[in-house]
């Protein structure tokens, strides 16, 4: 019943956010790159000096281009580069002009987002609503197991609808139900992967990149940092055929104390979501290691798209909304039939009760 | 008594449809990451399955009452 009304908590807050970029532009969140069609970006050191200029005494944490706006390049900055990300600024900057656009990921959908990530609880938050999703897989098996004793004998979409109200929505409830099975598994279980992201981003830095910065062990963060442009240049020799998707800053969670993490992308549907880290020298910007991610951070990164659906298009994005719409009403209509459920037990116990007082008095 | 042999079609005609709409929901699914402008067709077609398949049912309840 309480982890119903969660249940029902993710799906409502996930309906908008299928739709986040759209509901953003149109309230004014998205802020849009001037035209400047054919023209060179700046060098991203220019965008670095730009940030850091519009966000005085604070330090640079990470650089990120969208492969999607190849106009914008977003820069977060911070108190420190280890700082809580809910202290970081995100603003986006024009990448031929240097000029700022805006903030972003403000506005209304970040309420839903923290909503729906984590019940602004942080990632106890977000491991609760994980065990939720866990607990919505358990439902859907549970389900599968309990369809066969109520459709063996009807043909398969029968709704009797002139049958008893309750009746009808049961049928209703097992045929929505059984229909989006899979798609419920795949959303429901990528929502629980996408929980654990902290953690598994933990277990990388102590494991894997570990390894890779074991031969700087105790050198100090760097006293001067490389410029930016050096580090996207000889990233991208070390990466052939790949482009930059963000760059983190020596000492953030994503690399080393020392290094220049760069994560680059390749430019399929698939290759664009499997980062590869390229670690480069915070003084000099030379590489200084490269390797896949591990299984557990390449699963992570293809759960996303499959969990937010905005990777085929706006039909898509049209056929995620009704299927999460569907999953609405396949809880609401399983809260509706156990609660019809216990009132007819309730009603049976109490005329079993007032027969055996009568009988009694007899 | 009911046999191996009476059961099997039955159980396929209460899962048959379920595990067929699961599976192009799947490959669907999997399709519009792995095969670029082609798969992003081909999921708009099986992902919308079990909207269209609820859709009909509709319509044909609608209808008969």
């Amino acid at each position: 019943m309480v982890s119903t009304l969660f249940l029902l908590l993710l799906c409502l807050t996930g309906l908008p956010l299928i739709f986040h970029h759209e509901i953003d532009e149109a309230l004014g969140y998205a802020p849009q790159p001037e035209a400047a069609a054919g023209v060179r970006p700046v060098p991203p050191q220019r965008i670095v000096e730009a940030a850091l200029a519009a966000d005085a005494g604070r330090v640079m944490q990470y650089i990120s281009w969208d492969k999607d706006e190849p106009g914008l390049v977003l820069a977060f900055t911070n108190d420190a580069v280890d700082g809580k990300p809910d202290n970081a600024t995100v603003r986006a900057f024009d990448a031929v002009s240097t000029r700022l656009l805006g903030p972003v990921g403000t506005g209304p959908m970040l309420i839903v987002l923290k909503l729906h990530t984590d019940m602004f609880a942080g990632q106890a938050g977000k491991l609760f609503l994980g065990g939720m999703g866990l607990l919505f897989a358990v439902a859907i098996v549970s389900g599968v197991v309990l369809y066969w004793p109520f459709t063996r004998r009807l043909s398969f979409a029968t709704i009797r609808n002139n049958s008893s109200r309750r009746v009808g929505w049961l049928d209703w409830h097992n045929l929505i139900g059984v229909v989006t099975i899979a798609w419920a598994l795949v959303v429901g279980l990528t929502g629980v992967v996408n929980t654990w992201a902290e953690l598994m981003l933990a277990q990388w830095k102590s494991t894997e990149l570990a390894a890779m910065v074991a031969p700087y062990a105790g050198k100090p963060p760097p006293a001067h940092l490389a410029s930016l442009d050096d580090v996207v240049a000889q990233a991208t020799k070390a990466a052939p055929g790949m482009e930059i998707a963000f760059i983190a800053y020596p000492g953030t969670p994503f690399t080393s104390s020392h290094h220049f993490a760069a994560f680059m992308r390749g430019d399929t549907p698939l290759t664009s979501r499997l980062l590869k880290p390229v670690l480069l020298d915070g003084e000099t910007a030379a590489v200084a290691d490269t390797r896949a991610l591990p299984a557990y951070l390449q699963a992570l990164l293809i759960s996303q798209p499959l969990h937010f659906g905005d990777y085929g298009g706006l039909p898509l994005k049209i056929i995620w909304v009704a299927l999460d719409v569907m999953t609405i009403v396949v809880i609401g209509s399983g809260l509706y039939l156990w609660l019809a459920r216990r009132s007819r037990k309730a009603h049976a116990a109490a005329v079993r009760a007032e027969g055996a007082v009568a009988l009694a008095s007899r | 008594m009911t046999s191996r042999t009476d059961r099997s079609p039955r159980w396929l005609s209460v899962f048959g449809a379920p595990i067929l709409v699961a599976a192009l929901t799947l490959i669907g699914l999997l399709a519009a990451l792995m095969l670029g402008d082609f798969g992003r067709y081909l999921s708009w077609v099986t992902v919308a399955i079990p909207v269209i398949i609820c859709l009909w049912t509709w319509l044909r309840v609608r209808i008969s009452s």
